[in-house]
């Protein structure tokens, strides 16, 4: 694939559809309840609500797991994962997706995850911290949100990419923007876009402690405020129009285009003028090629709160400006409450459904209009009225906001976009075993490593445990423009190393903050904010507990505190997942910069924390290595490993345009050459064994850099002491390279495994590795086996012009880079 | 009579003018109540051209602003303002200052004091210590004004957007025109309510001013003279170098918007700041508000005791009549035992004897803080 595939997107085309609402478990139900201004709200039953004010929502009522799954699934399937698959399973047959075809690679999965799994909204850690029932345990764990994707990939049989995106109330309509990103990269041919959340207690308690909720079922833009929460899933089918044409695809529609942004304003209430909603509005019209008077109707995030429907009003009104007619906007959170990680995708299908049937969704629940809000909202009654095209928005917790267009297929061509290579221009890193490059490169080249005993935090284990842990760290002194006392420890490391990387890559501020884009990779989030709202929860109860810690459970929060203290206010992104997140976070934004122009550049981050609360869930688990027994240190593809050893840490890359930095005269890493993703998408979301969609992944990554495996130079790994994780990295590895002595490097020994960060701190490894013309040392407390060509004992001098880093999840989702050396342009 | 702002000549009042760190300004434009009632309850437009401006440049910009200023100027970002002083080597106040940092450069604000003497500080600093650094006077070729009160971003959205409501204070927004003049505008006002400051060349000073006026006639903005405003700053105890501050015998006295930064390498007054801090002050500012009933025509002066019973635990350092509370209401420097909120004292002075209590600050709750500038409107409100 040449660097620069193409000038033109390509036509996406929507050819399935899928959802299971409180207002119907399929596509005809939820238009007939829109039709007829049926709303799904009733008192809540899944737990007591009896003596609190908030007794609303709109869970799916009479929904029995059974009438859907066998027995074990329906046991151990997350409800929210449940959900997201009857309604992936409803897209899937509305397009007439084929097993093979789902299987082929060439099919992916978005979903957009907000709250995560619901875990049965009961309590799971015993009054000393411990976790006495392992099945407890397995069933919080499953409560990631990437679990819930994986369990989608799993039971369909979808093996191309899988993204979890989530920006909280906008995940599911960012999703939409990273399947369309995906098509248009040429990473697919067709993307299953999806989000899902079921009715979950700690959502409920946390907007309960910040007073956001209404008493009665919400009313968007009307005289009563606040917002009413609901749970359920939607899909839709994208896929690429001569690809849908080719196999005859009913086609329902056209995904026009897509627009991300950040406030970079306050970590939970929207800009008040909307001017980010408004960025975000823009910039979906510029890339569909169409003009907001094109827009018949505008779905908007709508939920109820004084803020939100204020702020978007007024940026509808700057869409507009003075004199130009305004379409009818209205709610569809009136009908199935604030759905989260499912409201973007349920109000886009709302929107093509009505549109579809020359039909404007009503607001529900409105009375007057509130001050401050003065359009026409389609109060109460649907109303027949015919239009082309619309818009639907959303704006979420860290002032992330995202906003999709729809429309019929249209046969005018799309508009042009300027493809860029990607460069690598700033890196920002915190590791335990130094903070920046300088440090970090010093401590690889020594062998010296960041494991030691845990004083955090009483582990139960006699002996103590041991992990990576980041000692010393003063953020004020790393950046001392950010005020970071008010924010948690992951959100300091975050924060801490996007400002780093920033100032390495741009030292005197230069970088426009609106064309400035960040995505941040994480796997388990803030986990000691995570413990204390538990133990809140818990001890205080719902009407008493603290709202202090609820933010910060938002995995967007952290996004948007980055984005306040380092000013980025471009397209922002939270994507979540197993080990190497941070890969996968790489690999998405790096697709996303090359073909959106509006950004000059966009930084990517991982961040890990070590914390009482997971750190004993692995242990219980077993999933953690006895350094009683094993010894302290990491013993990284030694198949006598008794566990991993973790480790904490954040990196920061700036990724850059190539001829932004060129012209602003960057002094760049490397570039990004060729990105590759597949899953393995086995049954109850193994891993497959032999590591054949690992060996896929890299082989995609090294067909896009137009590489061959012989120009491979160097090869970094993500051996953790999961023999069965590392035997089969080491088999994809041992097929792909055919046996050349490749120099292989791994930085798990010396950091511990990091789960989200160690996918960066891996590529950092290599990058410095090319510049500086070295492999670093593995550092192992075990034994490595003889094959690949373990760089062990000592540095491998050389010179490096590609590497190839590439890890995988727990779950198989597969995820490789080729970074090469930037070739000197003939004068 | 001294150097008269372009302001100031362009009324050509001098009736109204006063002296401000050397300049000749509108000390009062109307009546000082009408004045304050514009800070407010609507919005005054404020000339601050006494302001010194200094713009500080190379390598060695921050490490020279470090070296005089009590804040930590690292800690300031790109496009934002941080108010802080410069002390004297024994801890009281040489003037007020804001640090701004505009990623190329700083620039410090300075205010309580001639320019010209911060200039030569800036000055003396740079041959003595850091050499690597470029000092530039814009004083004159700079002018500020300020456009304060309620209502004054509704002012500012119609000609910048609604995006300016989002403004959050100390953020400076630079690349901003009226018609055909640049200005940058930065949110640091001192009055408790909306407040911004435009600075732009001083030879189209009067032109925005005038343009302004202008604009802002539907909304019945008028000029306003320093006095009121230095009554706003009071009631919502902003240190104030032309009065209390300047009183005051060490910058810990002042008891309020002060944080310390004790890593901080040395700057001028360190030691004694240290010294304070470690063997405690003697004495606290505290607001004070005089019984009910107190006749207008006061006679208390700054100096005047403050006493409890018998004993002299004080002395005031700024009174004034706040129209909001229709009450007088001081500043006074109490000894550390008396310094605490809600307690009776009394003041004494020629032929006086009135009883007043300490009270927490502000000493105002701001209309401001019932405005949501997404739905309120000056027009809605009046």
């Amino acid at each position: 694939m040449p660097a620069v595939p193409t000038s033109n997107h390509r036509t996406i085309a929507i050819t399935g559809l899928g959802a299971f609402c409180p207002i119907g478990r399929n596509i005809d139900e939820l238009l007939r309840s829109i039709r007829l201004g049926h709303s799904g709200f009733d008192i809540i039953r899944s737990f007591d609500t009896e003596r609190l004010k908030i007794r609303h929502a709109a869970e799916i009522a009479d929904y029995e797991p059974l009438d859907y799954f066998p027995a074990d699934q329906a046991e151990n399937l997350d409800r929210t994962a449940q959900f997201a698959i009857i309604a992936a399973r409803q897209a899937v047959e509305s397009a007439d997706l084929s097993a093979e075809s789902r299987a082929s690679g060439r099919v992916a999965l978005v979903m957009g995850i907000c709250a995560g799994g619901q875990g049965g909204n009961q309590a799971v850690l015993g009054g000393d911290g411990a976790w006495g029932d392992e099945k407890q345990a397995q069933r919080f764990l499953a409560t990631a949100h990437y679990f819930q994707t994986d369990a989608v990939a799993s039971a369909l049989g979808i093996r191309g990419p899988g993204i979890t995106v989530s920006t909280a109330c906008a995940s599911s309509t960012s999703a939409l923007g990273v399947g369309f990103a995906l098509i248009q990269a040429g990473k697919a041919d067709v993307v299953l876009v999806g989000g899902a959340d079921a009715f979950s207690l700690y959502t409920y308690a946390g907007f309960y402690a910040l007073g956001a909720m209404a008493e009665k079922p919400t009313s968007p833009f009307s005289i009563h405020t606040g917002v009413t929460f609901g749970e359920g899933a939607g899909c839709v089918v994208l896929e690429r129009l001569d690809h849908a044409e080719k196999r005859r695809a009913h086609v329902y529609g056209e995904l026009l285009g897509c627009g991300m942004s950040s406030d970079a304003h306050h970590i939970t209430a929207p800009h008040p003028s909307g001017e980010g909603v408004h960025r975000a509005m823009v910039s979906a019209l510029q890339q569909a090629g169409i003009t907001a008077s094109e827009l018949g109707y505008i779905n908007a995030h709508g939920t109820g709160t004084p803020d939100n429907d204020v702020a978007e009003t007024l940026a509808i009104h700057s869409l507009y400006g003075k004199d130009a007619p305004i379409p009818p906007v209205s709610s569809s959170k009136s009908f199935f409450g604030h759905t989260l990680g499912a409201a973007g995708i349920l109000e886009f299908i709302v929107s093509l459904s009505a549109m579809l049937n020359d039909l404007l969704p009503p607001t529900l629940n409105f009375e007057a209009p509130r001050p401050g809000c003065d359009l026409d909202y389609v109060p109460n009654q649907a109303r027949e009225a015919h239009f082309d095209n619309f818009i639907s928005t959303s704006a979420a917790f860290g002032g992330v906001n995202a906003a999709v267009i729809g429309g019929r297929l249209r046969t005018r061509p799309r508009p042009e976009c300027v493809w860029d290579d990607v460069l690598i221009t700033g890196m920002g890193l915190l590791s335990p075993v130094g903070f920046g490059p300088g440090d970090f490169a010093a401590a690889l080249r020594t062998s010296r490593s960041g494991v030691e005993l845990i004083d955090r935090f009483d582990c139960g284990v006699v002996g103590g445990c041991h992990a990576g842990l980041l000692k010393g760290f003063q953020p004020r002194k790393l950046a001392p423009t950010v005020d970071t006392r008010r924010m948690d420890r992951l959100t300091q490391y975050a924060v801490v190393a996007t400002s780093l990387a920033l100032r390495d890559a741009d030292p005197r501020g230069r970088l426009e903050p609106s064309r400035l884009g960040l995505t941040v990779a994480l796997t388990r989030g803030p986990v000691s904010t995570q413990e204390r709202f538990l133990e809140s929860l818990y001890q205080d109860g719902i009407e008493r507990m603290s709202a202090k810690y609820f933010p910060s459970m938002v995995l967007s929060t952290l996004s948007g505190e980055i984005a306040q203290a380092c000013r980025i206010k471009g397209a922002n992104l939270t994507i979540v997942d197993g080990r190497t997140a941070g890969l996968r976070g790489l690999l998405v934004a790096r697709d996303y910069l090359r073909q959106n122009e509006e950004l000059d550049a966009l930084v990517v981050v991982a961040a890990d924390e070590i914390g009482a609360l997971f750190f004993r869930l692995f242990e219980r688990l077993g999933m953690v290595a006895d350094t009683g027994v094993h010894g302290v240190w990491p013993r990284p593809y030694d198949q006598d490993a008794g566990g991993v050893v973790l480790g904490e840490g954040a990196v920061a890359l700036v990724l850059e345009r190539k001829a932004h930095a060129q012209a602003r005269g960057a002094q760049a890493y490397a570039q990004i050459s060729g990105c590759g993703m597949t899953a393995d998408a086995e049954p109850e979301c193994a891993l497959e064994p032999q590591g054949h969609g690992l060996e896929q992944a890299a082989r995609l990554a090294l067909e896009e850099a137009n590489l061959g495996v012989d120009a491979v130079d160097a090869v970094y790994g993500h051996g953790c002491g999961d023999p069965q994780y590392d035997r089969r990295e080491l088999q994809a590895l041992a097929r792909l390279l055919e046996g050349r002595a490749v120099p292989m490097g791994c930085v798990v020994g010396h950091l511990g495994l990091a789960e989200a960060s160690c996918g960066l701190f891996s590529v950092a490894a290599a990058l410095l590795g090319m510049r500086n013309g070295e492999v670093y040392p593995i550092v192992t407390g075990g034994t490595l086996p003889d094959t690949p060509a373990f760089a062990g004992g000592g540095i491998r001098e050389g010179h490096y012009r590609h590497a190839l880093v590439l890890g995988s999840t727990e779950h198989g989702g597969n995820a490789s880079v080729v970074l090469s050396q930037i070739e000197q342009e003939s004068p | 009579m001294g150097n008269l702002s372009k302001i100031a000549a362009y009324y050509g009042k001098d009736e109204t003018a006063g002296r401000r760190d050397g300049l000749v300004t509108l000390a009062v434009y109307d009546t000082v109540e009408k004045d304050y009632g514009l800070f407010r309850r609507g919005i005054a437009l404020t000339d601050y051209n006494y302001y010194g401006k200094f713009q500080v440049a190379g390598a060695g910009a921050l490490d020279l602003i470090n070296k005089i200023s009590f804040a930590d100027a690292a800690r300031v970002p790109i496009n934002r303002m941080m108010p802080s002083y410069i002390l004297n080597e024994d801890g009281s106040l040489f003037c007020e200052i804001f640090i701004a940092n505009y990623g190329d450069y700083y620039q410090i604000l300075s205010e309580g004091i001639e320019p010209e003497k911060v200039f030569d500080l800036l000055k003396e600093e740079t041959e003595r210590r850091v050499p690597d650094t470029f000092v530039t006077d814009q004083t004159e070729a700079q002018a500020l004004i300020g456009l304060d009160g309620p209502y004054s971003w509704e002012l500012l959205k119609e000609f910048m957007g609604p995006g300016i409501i989002g403004t959050r204070y100390l953020e400076i927004i630079p690349d901003n025109r009226l018609d055909d003049i640049p200005f940058t505008l930065c949110r640091a006002g001192k009055t408790g309510e909306y407040g911004y400051v435009l600075q732009l060349d001083a030879n189209q000073v009067t032109e925005l001013w005038r343009k302004l006026l202008d604009l802002g006639q539907r909304f019945d903005l008028r000029p306003a003279g320093y006095q009121a405003h230095d009554l706003c700053r009071m009631e919502n105890r902003f240190a104030n170098m032309h009065h209390e501050a300047g009183l005051a015998k060490h910058i810990l006295e002042l008891n309020t918007r002060v944080m310390v930064s004790r890593d901080k390498d040395d700057y001028i007054g360190r030691a004694a700041v240290e010294e304070k801090l470690d063997n405690g002050i003697e004495r606290h500012l505290v607001g004070m508000i005089l019984d009910d009933g107190t006749d207008n025509h006061l006679t208390l002066e700054c100096g005047d005791g403050v006493y409890s019973d018998d004993d002299k635990i004080g002395e005031i350092a700024n009174i004034g009549y706040s129209f909001t509370l229709n009450r007088w209401i001081a500043l006074a420097f109490l000894d550390t035992d008396y310094a605490y909120v809600g307690l009776d004292y009394r003041f004494g002075g020629k032929d006086v004897d009135l009883g007043a209590k300490t009270v927490s600050a502000p000493f105002i709750f701001n209309q401001s803080l019932r405005i949501r500038p997404q739905e309120d409107s000056y027009f809605n409100e009046t």
